[in-house]
């Protein structure tokens, strides 16, 4: 910097910055922090929807969800399953969620999970039965330890049925949970909550959480892109990781103060250890009957799969 | 600069000799004070010299560690704050609106910001309904019954903050920077807001550092020096008349301009507007 008084070494070319790890980890963060603060408002615009569910009471639509999601796991056979999914997708879109997005949400990622802990159920030497595939002749039984492996690796019938009634099983409770979530704004399902005498102060914990990370999200963000005007080219793994701790740090100073002061509001306004919340949920002729539907759903099915 | 006008209504707050320390910081000292009923009191100083703690000292959120207050007749202690009717009746008496509104925003949506002050200090439910309804139409803010905090602009946080103080109807309403982060408009109706409460009988007690906002918000300032302690108590218009005394107490500064084809010092204040005659 010659003359600093002219700003000359402001107007100097500037030379090549190339990228380094530490603007594509600050660039991946604030796109994730992006994302999360626009799937709330999705989500919270989805809820207030005029669809069936979301025109339930609060309380009553977790009751009837959570009884469909135990009749799910109830459920043995793969027709069964398949008519919760029918269920589930039907309810997505009498609430006006979109039926791609309903789709994608749970079957996009979900199978791969499942899939790998479904996967040892399919072969032979876990699940005995038909063979559908032989995969390989070993020539011999061979067995080392615990291992015992058959001469020959098959995939069997009951193992396929198996893998594909827990895939079913996982993905319909998904569906429902998700359908829960997405009609369901977060306030009225905490509160809903309280139908199964879950303490106050934890509801009142988890609502002040979920509150307080659209705070954290938003300083985290400021803080990222504060750093990030003032980065210039490549930084160096130790420097990154030591502007990082101390960004870590700076966050945690704030959160504890942000605390500190959350906590003083609440005294001001008469807050003395016993959290005291009201709702103005009514349940009307509607509701009654959507717990009906579902009590006769589920129970019809259960019990004629049992027959 | 001393108090003249020291006659009038009854005091609701009478601090003496009250001092304040974080630890080993020290926030406040050799504070004395008195808050009448019904009038306007701006809390003036610079930046960390301790507006925000004699503001929750006021409304017992710390306590002094030496001297004393004395509210609504009573001497203000942590004692007596344990008791839980008197620290209802004392939480229904006074409201403090904090500077940064997302610290006082705390519930899941607008609706159960408002209905939090009352319900903690036991209103019975209609009652609760009616206030929010009420404070909801007073503010303007019907639309945003159902927002959740994150989804609401700068200027709404402080009306909705304002609004979950109002919806206790307090006698003493206290305010931090009240404000910082609105546009001109909507300061200009907040302004007014105070300026009706006030009429109505309510008192008022505003941190600031904004000096623009002075003659509206205050029949008194009290103005807190760098040294923690108080440098005058006198009207709005005796305060602003000081030049030497608000660039002592750094409310004003002075820096040197460039006129085309001069230079000249002259005072300033930092406000939205900035226009002066040379």
């Amino acid at each position: 910097m010659a003359n600093t008084a002219g700003g000359e070494w402001a107007l100097a070319p500037v030379k090549k910055a190339g990228r380094g790890t530490g603007s594509r980890f600050v660039e991946g963060t604030l796109a994730g922090i992006a994302r999360t603060i626009q799937d709330a408002v999705f989500y919270e615009e989805l809820a207030q929807r005029p669809g069936l569910l979301q025109n339930l009471d609060p309380r009553v639509r977790l009751v009837g969800l959570l009884a469909l999601i135990l009749a799910v796991s109830l459920a043995q056979h793969i027709p069964t399953l398949i008519v919760f999914y029918l269920v589930a997708l039907a309810l997505a879109l009498l609430s006006r969620i979109p039926a791609g997005f309903f789709v994608k949400r749970v079957w996009l990622f979900m199978p791969f999970f499942t899939g790998v802990v479904a996967l040892p159920v399919i072969f032979n030497f876990v699940t005995p039965g038909r063979p559908v595939v032989r995969l390989l002749d070993l020539g011999s039984p061979w067995s080392f330890a615990f291992l015992s492996l058959p001469r020959e690796i098959a995939l069997t019938e009951q193992g396929l049925k198996t893998a594909l009634t827990l895939i079913l099983r996982v993905g319909d409770s998904v569906s429902l949970a998700v359908l829960l979530v997405t009609t369901s704004r977060w306030a009225h399902l905490l509160k809903a909550l309280r139908v199964f005498r879950v303490p106050q102060v934890f509801v009142l914990i988890l609502a002040m959480t979920y509150r307080y990370v659209f705070v954290l999200l938003q300083i985290t963000s400021a803080m990222l892109l504060a750093r990030k005007s003032r980065t210039m080219g490549h930084l160096r793994g130790a420097d990154h990781r030591r502007g990082l701790g101390a960004s870590g740090g700076t966050l945690l100073a704030k959160s504890y103060h942000l605390s500190d002061e959350i906590y003083s509001a609440m005294l001001s306004r008469g807050f003395a250890g016993e959290a005291r919340v009201m709702d103005d949920f009514r349940v009307s002729g509607r509701d009654w009957l959507w717990l009906l539907a579902v009590a006769c759903l589920s129970g019809f099915i259960i019990v004629l799969e049992r027959l | 600069m001393i108090d003249s006008d020291n006659a009038g209504a009854r005091n609701v707050f009478e601090l003496r000799d009250v001092e304040y320390s974080y630890e080993k910081t020290l926030a406040l000292t050799n504070v004395a004070l008195d808050i009448r009923q019904g009038e306007k009191v701006a809390i003036l100083g610079a930046n960390g010299t301790g507006k925000s703690t004699l503001l929750k000292l006021l409304d017992a959120l710390c306590f002094p560690t030496k001297g004393t207050i004395t509210a609504f007749g009573q001497p203000l202690t942590e004692h007596l704050l344990r008791e839980q009717a008197y620290a209802h009746a004392f939480r229904r008496r006074v409201g403090l609106v904090f500077q940064d509104p997302d610290v006082q925003l705390f519930s899941p949506t607008v609706w159960d910001e408002l209905a939090f002050g009352p319900l903690q200090l036991g209103l019975p439910r209609a009652e609760i309904l009616e206030r929010i309804h009420g404070v909801m139409a007073l503010m303007g803010i019907e639309k945003l019954k159902d927002r959740p905090p994150y989804r609401l602009s700068g200027g709404e946080k402080k009306k909705v903050a304002l609004a979950s103080v109002l919806v206790v109807e307090p006698d003493v309403l206290l305010l931090d920077e009240p404000t910082a982060s609105l546009d001109p408009r909507s300061q200009t109706a907040f302004i007014d807001m105070l300026l009706e409460m006030n009429e109505r009988g309510t008192t008022l007690v505003a941190a600031t550092h904004d000096l623009d906002i002075l003659e509206d918000i205050a029949d008194r300032a009290c103005v807190i020096g760098d040294d923690h302690s108080i440098a005058a108590i006198a009207s709005p218009g005796n305060i602003l008349s000081d030049r030497q005394f608000l660039l002592a107490t750094n409310l004003i500064h002075e820096h040197p301009h460039r006129h085309v084809d001069r230079r000249h010092v002259h005072p300033h204040w930092h406000r939205p507007h900035h226009d002066h005659e040379h």
